[in-house]
């Protein structure tokens, strides 16, 4: 717990001046109330029963697969990633990864408007199977329907989920 | 051309009951009514069989099925053929994977699937087996499996399959191409089968466009063989269609009679309404051209003789994805005049948006040819 505020209070002094540090300070005992204004910026990753994770940031949601999904699937040899611009609702099919011979359809967890792609990934298919956390994001979108993460797993809950399909 | 009222009589005749065809198409022998499945039994097996040759058709029906039905408590071997025709695999490039001129003189459509994987050319020898099951059975060796002991055990065939999913025969022979398709809670996985194909047909369709660079998936190419040039004069489509449909229906039911039989399939959209608009969409150019990963082609092109500096041709690049010209760029860009530069800079702008044509090069370089009028015309103005 404790080493949570400090990051908390670490994050906030890159972006506050000295007197508002005072502030922050004496505010500290009112913990829980700063910890849920820094949410958007720990960007906490839900997780949904295929195995695609979304983190948000604000209004933005990044998408991506789980290290579970990359290993079932193989090796990736082309990712074709939504176009910016185009919207998606609540799983619905918005792009293919394709591993050796099997073509995947790639669903999207939330519904909204596609920002971003990473370009990166679809020169380099294989950062999929090596980072899927990071490097291998797929797409970032604007979400519409933000109560929508309520329904999905946090990382607690994909974990055990994925413990109890084991059995 | 594969006769399918004739071919379910010979079924009735050769196989009793368990190979009959029936449905209400023909209005034949109908069904003894299952017994209610429990929960944890295995999913109940039903074949069915395309009376259609049109690829678009089966392929439509293939997809119209994949969305459409859940597997839970069926698992489904459609049995299908096409009139001669070039499936390339979701990701891949017709220009790279087939000779496109060849093919469009010859009437030979081309069509891209939903799944993964190589190019393959069809015809009336070429068996299509497509294994439908819930994403948690889907399992590509088994199916693979059951196709190679019908060959062992009914053709006497030594096939097997390799690591990278074909069936092949002696030396490394391929006799089958694998493909599939994964989806939430449905896949389908679905493989050829070569049994009298007219390989010198194979050989000249696949005959692709190895200079273009891509990131597309590339086919890896092997020998191939007719299972018919093994299994004897004996050995016909028909035969094996009727084999593999047998054995997967009783491979794994204790009582025959859950068994549903085979059942032939009308790919049309009257009996499987929506299943016409999945067909126009495989058909479009938005879907065969329009899904082409990002490539680029360079060619030499000729200059006219204003133009030619120190060489009399340049080399010219296109890049487009998606079927449409995304930049067209000259190589060696140093080694040009500037109005040269500065004309491909035109004609990039230009071209720039339309589709890609196997013809742009021709385009270009009589775009290349206008500077000399144009400049006369405009002093004019």
């Amino acid at each position: 717990m404790a080493r949570v505020l400090l990051s908390t209070l670490s994050t906030f002094t890159h972006k506050v001046s000295p007197i508002q540090l005072i502030r922050t300070s004496t505010a500290i005992t009112h913990a829980p109330r700063y910890l849920s204004t820094t949410r958007g910026v720990l960007s906490e990753r839900k997780y949904t029963e295929k195995h695609e994770w979304v983190a948000v940031d604000g209004k933005i949601g990044t998408i991506g697969i789980t290290n579970y999904a990359q290993e079932a699937l193989g090796d990736i040899v082309y990712i074709q990633l939504p176009e910016v611009g185009t919207e998606f609702e609540q799983m619905e099919e918005c792009g293919v990864l394709e591993s050796v011979k099997a073509a995947s359809d790639l669903f999207t967890p939330v519904s909204g408007k596609v920002t971003e792609i990473n370009s990166a990934i679809e020169d380099r298919p294989e950062l999929l199977n090596i980072s899927c956390y990071d490097e291998g994001w797929l797409f970032k979108l604007e979400l519409t329907v933000p109560s929508e993460l309520d329904g999905l797993m946090d990382e607690a809950g994909y974990e055990n989920f994925l413990q109890e399909n084991k059995e | 051309m594969l006769s399918l009222k004739k071919l379910s009589t010979n079924l009735v005749r050769n196989y009793g009951p368990l190979g009959a065809v029936s449905t209400s198409l023909y209005g034949s022998t109908s069904q003894p009514s299952p017994s209610r499945p429990r929960a944890t039994e295995p999913p109940k097996r039903v074949v069915f069989i395309s009376q259609s040759t049109d690829v678009f058709s089966n392929l439509a029906f293939e997809d119209w099925l994949y969305k459409n039905w859940s597997f839970e408590k069926r698992s489904i071997l459609f049995l299908w053929r096409n009139s001669p025709c070039v499936v390339i695999g979701r990701h891949q490039n017709p220009l790279v994977e087939a000779n496109i001129p060849y093919l469009e003189s010859a009437g030979v459509p081309v069509a891209r699937r939903g799944s993964g994987g190589g190019a393959v050319y069809h015809d009336h020898g070429n068996l299509n087996c497509t294994f439908f099951t819930a994403k948690e059975r889907y399992d590509r060796r088994q199916n693979l499996e059951l196709i190679c002991n019908v060959l062992n055990h009914d053709f006497g065939i030594q096939a097997r399959a390799n690591n990278r999913d074909d069936i092949v025969v002696g030396h490394d022979n391929k006799v089958s191409g694998t493909a599939a398709k994964l989806g939430r809670t449905s896949a389908y996985h679905h493989c050829t089968l070569l049994v009298r194909t007219d390989r010198q047909q194979l050989r000249l369709a696949l005959q692709g466009d190895k200079t273009i660079q891509s990131k597309a998936t590339h086919s890896v190419s092997s020998g191939v063989a007719n299972l018919g040039d093994i299994g004897g004069k004996d050995m016909t489509v028909e035969k094996l269609l009727a084999s593999l449909g047998r054995t997967f229906l009783t491979e794994q039911e204790q009582d025959p009679r859950l068994a549903n039989g085979f059942t032939l399939i009308n790919p049309t959209d009257d009996w499987f309404p929506g299943l016409g608009k999945i067909e126009a969409d495989l058909r479009s150019v938005e879907w065969i051209e329009g899904k082409t990963p990002r490539f680029t082609i360079s060619r030499s092109v000729s200059l006219p003789p204003c133009l030619a500096g120190t060489s009399a041709s340049a080399n010219i690049t296109v890049q487009a994805y998606h079927g449409v010209v995304e930049e067209v760029r000259l190589e060696d860009g140093l080694m040009a005049c500037e109005e040269l530069t500065d004309l491909v800079l035109d004609i990039s702008t230009s071209l720039k948006g339309t589709p890609y044509t196997p013809g742009i090069f021709c385009d270009i370089s009589n775009r290349l040819r206008l500077p000399q009028p144009l400049h006369t015309q405009r002093s004019f103005l």
